[in-house]
């Protein structure tokens, strides 16, 4: 490999590495199948030539497969991605816990699978809803209607939460 | 009435210049508007906060080292050897008109990788033009192959690494949204460092031991180079400093060298027969921590620091008070960097730890008590003329077969750091072993976690051993920790399994590197010592090395009522799961406190000797809110003090006589023959008033060869690990080993001689 062309590859392994398995494992909800998918989705980027940034890219390809892996996978012709629910709640759910973080998260966890992704895109990566758009195949309004509407519903539901607490 | 989309739009800075237009006309018709903005505006700060702060999972080291295409170590040694080959001859080639043309990613089919295309055509294996690279020393390595190695590999890139580039904010007259991208910018770049850091340390940190943490923080060697220079102006060639400068480089690229060779034979020393892979590892961490010594960067075990208590005179602190410890992590630790050829570093030795890794013959508790007290008065071995008390506390040894039942849960870190040898496989086999001294009718269920956390086995009977022992073996190391999710989960099992009147207790196996998801202990902390309260124990088990973390390990269980060991090896797994099983589990008495009066017309001062960070204040004594130690089954646990009588007073550094008081009067009590008195409250485990014990504790002059061989065996021991840590008492090691040699022939004790001549020979 090009010198140049591996640093490069490092240096976007280094980079991306954990968003983008934090990303594929939220969609799959099970690491070792995210990592699957994340060493497949850097093998492709191993064929490109250099470009920057490449997280928007990788992604998108690593969407691209998992939703691929789902189509090919027989068993799970219904489990396409939008229908896939988070794993059952754990016991730590159950539990009350005062921590406005983690009451978010249990909230986010529970957001139609959809919404779900774009939320995170937008606030653990920081994308924009073009970007957003490119990755999950929306239009970027589409993007900002579905984002509304998960902010709306998680405004609602932390602020009942704090009425009753 | 505008579109409410849009508002979300506006605020997290996506609306269009017409869209801000819009909103801006809209806010002035309904000033609301701006809250309601701003409502979205936290919400979305909070959503960033939190989805930031989930941890980052890790690809697997095979997986890493798939995509980056590397191979065997001197493979890519010989590869790079090789592309320089092509690169001066390419360079030839082309003469100076243009750039080298790109090379091929893929060599041409019949040329191996790492061969040596000559200009003629011909390919000759790489052994041929660089020999054998694996056994070149590295002084021998040609100084380019050096430079252009860790151009590739090594931090320096990491070091000198500029941020990556930032997009621009599309619209720069939304003061929220670019604020927000330059917080991102941040937060990426110093995660990159992070991933990089990770990357550069992996292998280690999921080795034996740990380089990476500290690693990317050194300077560049090139980077000091440059900065002597230029801060010295007229160039000072200090050819020695130079020499040093280049012999750390050296150093550091060994370093990343024994790192890699880790990464890429890790699978192949899992797959080794037990010793061999002992051996093997240890070689490798003898020889990192050798060059980790000569470069003067510390480890990431991570250690408190221990302030020896001073000499107190009695006359101002006539009480001294302190909770009893039962745990003996400290010694197998101590083991482990003595086995390995290291001294430990101070902040690991607990004296009073090392002293209750052993077992005394204490008198057995009179029927009805939980636990006998005594007390033994001699020489200290450091200066014949100060006396030493030594109290000796001893649980009630219980019958295995008429314990209570119980309900165990084991909680096991999974994370990758634990994927190592001496890490989960002892886990699995220490709870393995603890699983086959069970009775049919306790229960036991298995929580794992890691980057998520989960129940592998419901509260199971362990008449249905096959089952949990399949469940045990089924663990498999992966992703990153998250402890406080785990222990959640955990409580809740064992709640749900609770048993009345059983030993109810959760297991906790970890290496103690709770760096991802935790980001407050003490909420951690507050709900082990709430569930303690109602009735479920923890016992903490610590594993590996590298990135031990022994000063949280050891702060938990003390908050959960429990136990702390340190398990180095299969040995020691059968003594705490074994051997000393009953008294692991079963807590006999809870928040143990021992509070001594000294009585000021026999001693000058006096001091404890370890248990210093177990100290109380006075008034705690009695105050049964305050936590303590436990002692189970069986545990004996020792105290040391040294006390100076009035007649060898010396009275260094003594306070001033008091201006606005009168010296309190001696009672009568005072001028009989007592030294001190010994106080002890405790708790029955299920009850939450204390107990009192006390009783009066005189001289009888005994010199330390007429005392028992316990006590001599106890005070050798307090002088090992004294010496060690570089204490203001140091005894001549001609003199411990002297106390040592007069003891039995118990294994323990045997082995702890070999330690002690390790530990000279170091010196």
């Amino acid at each position: 490999m090009h010198p140049t062309k591996s640093a490069w590859l490092r240096d976007q392994l280094n980079l991306c590495e954990g968003k983008l398995l934090r990303y594929a494992q939220s969609l799959l909800g099970d690491l070792t199948h995210a990592q699957d998918m994340v060493q497949e989705s850097f093998l492709r980027l191993a064929q490109q030539e250099p470009f920057d940034p490449t997280l928007p890219w990788l992604l998108r390809v690593c969407r691209n497969l998992i939703t691929d892996h789902f189509r090919k996978d027989k068993h799970m012709v219904d489990a396409t991605l939008d229908q896939r629910i988070h794993p059952a709640p754990s016991p730590l759910d159950q539990l009350e816990t005062q921590d406005i973080t983690q009451r978010l998260m249990r909230l986010v966890h529970r957001l139609p699978a959809t919404q779900r992704e774009i939320v995170r895109l937008k606030f653990q990566e920081g994308l924009s809803y073009k970007e957003i758009g490119e990755i999950t195949g929306l239009t970027a309004n589409h993007v900002g209607v579905l984002l509304h509407q998960a902010m709306t519903a998680l405004r609602k539901k932390m602020s009942t939460l704090e009425v009753r607490t | 009435m505008i579109d409410q989309t849009l508002l979300t739009a506006y605020a997290l800075g996506e609306a269009t210049p017409a869209q801000i237009k819009a909103v801006k006309k809209a806010i002035k018709q309904d000033p609301s508007l701006k809250a309601e903005i701003q409502a979205i505006q936290e919400m979305a700060s909070l959503l960033g906060e939190s989805l930031q702060h989930e941890p980052l999972p890790k690809l697997t080291a095979k997986q890493r080292a798939r995509i980056l295409g590397q191979r065997p170590l001197w493979l890519t040694y010989a590869g790079l050897a090789a592309a320089l080959l092509i690169c001066i001859i390419v360079w030839q080639y082309v003469g100076t008109q243009s750039l080298p043309e790109p090379i091929p990613t893929t060599p041409p089919a019949e040329v191996q990788s790492g061969d040596v295309v000559l200009p003629n055509g011909q390919v000759v294996p790489l052994e041929q033009v660089v020999g054998q690279p694996e056994l070149v020393p590295l002084d021998e390595v040609p100084e380019e192959i050096l430079r252009d190695h860790q151009v590739d590999n090594t931090l320096h890139q990491a070091a000198n690494k500029k941020p990556p580039a930032v997009p621009k904010p599309r619209l720069s007259s939304q003061p929220h949204h670019s604020h927000k991208y330059e917080q991102n910018t941040i937060i990426e770049y110093n995660e990159s460092m992070e991933v990089i850091q990770k990357d550069y340390g992996i292998g280690i940190t999921d080795a034996p031991c740990a380089i990476a943490k500290s690693y990317p923080s050194e300077p560049s060697v090139d980077e000091s180079y440059l900065n002597e220079e230029n801060r010295d102006g007229d160039v000072d060639p200090n050819v020695l400093d130079r020499k040093e400068a280049k012999a750390d480089e050296r150093r550091k690229f060994q370093l990343g060298k024994l790192k890699e060779e880790w990464l890429t034979q890790q699978q192949a020393y899992l797959n080794l027969p037990s010793p061999e892979r002992k051996m093997a590892i240890q070689q490798i961490e003898t020889k990192i921590n050798q060059l980790r010594d000569e470069l003067g960067w510390s480890n990431t075990e991570s250690y408190a620091v221990i302030a020896e208590n001073p000499f107190l005179d009695p006359q101002h602190d006539p009480l001294s008070t302190f909770s009893i410890d039962v745990d003996t992590a400290s010694y197998s630790n101590l083991r482990r960097f003595l086995n390995q050829g290291q001294l430990p570093p101070p902040g690991a030795i607990r004296i009073e730890e090392l002293i209750n890794y052993f077992d005394y013959a204490y008198p057995t508790p009179d029927p009805g008590q939980p636990f006998s007290a005594s007390v033994e008065v001699t020489s200290a071995p450091w200066n014949e003329a100060h006396r030493i008390a030594r109290i000796g506390l001893k649980g009630y040894e219980v019958d295995p077969a008429s314990r209570p039942a119980c309900n165990l849960v084991f909680l096991v870190d999974v994370s990758g750091s634990m994927e190592n040898p001496n890490k989960l496989p002892l886990v699995q086999s220490s709870l393995t072993k603890l699983v086959n001294h069970l009775r049919g009718d306790d229960s036991v269920a298995l929580v794992v976690y890691a980057g998520s956390s989960g129940t592998l086995l419901d509260p199971t009977p362990v008449s249905q051993k096959a089952t949990i022992v399949q469940a045990i073996q089924q663990l498999s190391a992966g992703g990153s920790t998250q402890g406080s999710a785990g222990i959640e989960a955990a409580y809740a099992l064992a709640q749900s399994a609770f048993k009345k009147d059983g030993i109810n207790r959760i297991i906790l196996a970890t290496d103690g590197d709770f760096n991802v998801g935790i980001s407050d202990n003490s909420s951690l902390e507050k709900l082990i010592s709430e569930k303690a309260k109602g009735g479920v124990f923890l016992t903490v088990l610590g594993f590996g090395m590298g990135n031990y973390q022994d000063s949280t390990l050891e702060l938990l269980a003390d908050k959960g009522n429990g136990f702390y060991a340190y398990i180095d090896s299969e040995v020691e797994a059968d003594k705490v799961m074994v051997h000393q099983l009953t008294g692991t589990l079963m807590t006999i008495a809870k928040d143990v406190k021992i509070q001594v009066e000294f009585n000021p017309q026999a001693v000058s001062s006096y001091r404890l000797i370890g248990y210093e960070n177990r100290k109380m204040a006075a008034r705690d004594f009695n105050d049964d809110s305050k936590d303590a130690g436990e002692i189970g089954a069986g545990h004996t646990v020792t105290a040391l003090y040294e006390i100076v009588p009035v007649d060898q007073a010396s009275k260094a550094g003594s306070i001033d006589p008091l201006k606005y008081q009168a010296q309190a009067e001696p009672t009568a009590d005072a001028f009989s023959n007592e030294l001190l008195t010994v106080k002890i409250r405790y708790k029955k485990p299920d009850s939450d008033t204390s107990q009192l014990l006390s009783f009066p504790v005189s001289d009888s002059y005994q010199k330390l060869e007429e005392t028992s061989a316990d006590t001599q065996f106890a005070l050798a021991v307090a002088c090992f690990g004294l010496n060690l840590r570089g204490s203001a008492i140091q005894t001549p090691w001609p003199k411990v080993q002297k106390w040592l040699k007069a003891s039995s022939t118990d294994p323990l004790r045997l082995e702890f001689q070999t330690l002690v001549e390790k530990a000279i020979a170091l010196q």
